[in-house]
């Protein structure tokens, strides 16, 4: 075990050692460049960027489970997930860095309340705060992530959920987003080499894909049926409900669109966006081979959430167990970097500075300072949350994952390319994402068993409605028909 | 491997979770030379 604390120790020195480097220069710039960096990065740095902070914790426990004890039913995460973080690329890429560029700004949010105008800056204000605020609950969530791998590698909970709050906050206030980017570049590369090499030991323990599958058709047969044994209409339904509506949160997250806005220039975008989905296909792949090798290395196991530290600690009891230990909190700690950067960002720019504050006169230097202020507390907010709140982590990172997409989803896509859509549309479509999800996971999922990501059609209806209620209202400005009209 | 599984298992390991990066490699080529201008 000494071997795998001295890998986790290397890989914590890695990651504090270039935050300090990469953010040591931001320490005296503005708000603008503490939210988006250098706007420099390029396709590999943009597409680890993207896929480390689309995976969390869940890649290696939560989804390693589902290998265990679904088969190949699961592998529906990594098709859905795959396809519609292409079409995200596809639709939203290209236009929100031209928009950044037109019109400076710094996050989706704001980039929404250009699209048709945003008169009373309410888009801005709600946004900025719903999303922010939201973001926090997400955050709480992957701390306790953090202290449930912890409790797994017999550490304890408590502490590791403070020290990855604590790098966290220091990551993203020495160094914004040029640390964020940088140390998901290594905790990427760090989670890659771990799944290949924990799909090889966890292969070789059972003789191959070969051994794999004759002792599962032996052992456990329904998982090597794409249907699970199921009828194929119930299959079928089970995989749009719960697969496809698990996967639909990929179409919005604010905080892996903004990587959109950060990207160097238009002609990285499809580079990346090819970088990214390999990306997706190991860490959504890798976990499924894993789980169900464990099923047959583990049949008794306890928790098959711990198949891969109890492979790690079996079969590769060394320093380099430890950096492949490492992959899990590696996989935690680049979604919460993204994810306090994030919620920092919305709530600074939007529900401040453009919002509730616009007739503050703060010098930029004094925004940036508000910002990292707001960094700390929204770190520690989160790790109390995490700590005193419930416990019931996937089901709360799931339920947020869910709750940005409704919210983000409907505006963001009818804004940007139906012509009819207005301000007051969008505006609507954020205020009812959150709440109709809300009642949707608490009232109609329990009766209905309907997946919360369909509580999205009330939104829709929303930015429908209010759109077509509300076209003659006049608009400030249209960059979406600007962008689009310049789209190829 | 194979003699344990039919036509839908084949489709879900090997096609299936390809799609997206087809579509993306797709988007990526029909677009390379415009991508490569300086």
């Amino acid at each position: 075990m000494i071997g795998i604390y001295i890998g986790l120790a290397l890989y914590i020195a890695a990651t504090f050692g270039l935050s300090i480097y990469t953010g040591r220069k931001e320490n005296k710039k503005s708000a603008k460049e503490y939210i988006v960096g250098d706007k420099n990065y390029g396709s590999i740095l943009t597409a680890f960027s993207m896929g480390t902070t689309l995976a969390s914790g869940f890649a290696y426990i939560g989804l390693v489970g589902m290998g265990y004890t679904m088969g190949l039913e699961a592998t529906w995460q990594c098709i859905f997930g795959t396809i519609l973080e292409f079409i995200t690329w596809y639709y939203l890429a290209h236009k929100l860095r031209r928009m950044s560029d037109m019109t400076e700004v710094l996050t989706p949010i704001e980039a929404m309340s250009k699209f048709h105008g945003d008169p009373h800056n309410l888009i801005k204000i709600f946004g900025g705060l719903f999303i922010g605020l939201f973001m926090t609950f997400y955050l709480a969530g992957q701390f306790t992530a953090g202290s449930k791998a912890a409790a797994i590698m017999n550490l304890d909970p408590v502490t590791v959920a403070i020290a990855i709050a604590v790098l966290t906050i220091i990551y993203i206030f020495v160094g914004g987003m040029n640390a964020a980017v940088w140390t998901n570049a290594i905790q990427g590369f760090i989670m890659i080499i771990s799944f290949f090499v924990l799909v090889i030991v966890a292969l070789s323990q059972v003789g191959g894909f070969n051994g794999l599958f004759d002792k599962l058709a032996m052992e456990a047969p329904n998982i090597i049926q794409w249907n699970n044994g199921k009828s194929y209409s119930d299959a079928t339904i089970h995989i749009l409900n719960y697969w496809l509506g698990s996967a639909a949160g990929f179409l919005a997250q604010p905080q892996a669109i903004q990587k959109f806005i950060t990207i160097k220039n238009e002609k990285e975008i499809r580079k990346s966006a090819l970088l990214s989905c390999i990306f997706n296909i190991i860490r959504q792949l890798g976990p499924v081979i894993i789980g169900m090798a464990g099923r047959i290395i583990y049949p008794f196991i306890t928790d098959p959430e711990t198949v891969i530290p109890t492979l790690i600690v079996d079969y590769i009891p060394n320093v380099f167990g430890g950096i492949m230990m490492a992959g899990i909190f590696a996989a935690i700690m680049s979604t919460t970097e993204s994810l306090l950067l994030h919620s920092t960002s919305e709530l600074t720019r939007n529900f401040l500075q453009k919002g509730i504050w616009i007739n503050k006169n703060l010098s930029e230097k004094n925004w940036a300072q508000v910002t990292r202020v707001l960094t700390v507390i929204i770190g520690i907010v989160s790790l109390l949350l995490s700590l005193y709140g419930p416990k019931n982590v996937f089901t709360m990172i799931i339920f947020a994952w869910t709750g940005l997409f409704t919210s983000v989803g409907p505006s963001l896509y009818l804004g940007l390319m139906w012509k009819k859509c207005t301000s007051w549309g969008i505006l609507s479509g954020i205020i009812t994402g959150i709440p109709a999800t809300t009642i949707w996971f608490n009232f109609i999922k329990p009766i209905t068993g309907i997946h919360e990501a369909y509580s999205v059609i009330i939104p829709l209806a929303a930015v429908i409605i209010v759109s077509l209620a509300t076209q003659n209202q006049k608009e400030e400005d249209n960059f979406a028909e600007r962008i689009n009209a310049e789209s190829f | 491997m194979f003699k344990h599984i039919g036509f839908g298992e084949i489709v879900n390991i090997f096609i299936l979770p390809f799609v997206g990066f087809a579509m993306c490699l797709v988007w990526y080529f029909k677009h390379k030379n415009e991508d490569s201008v300086k």
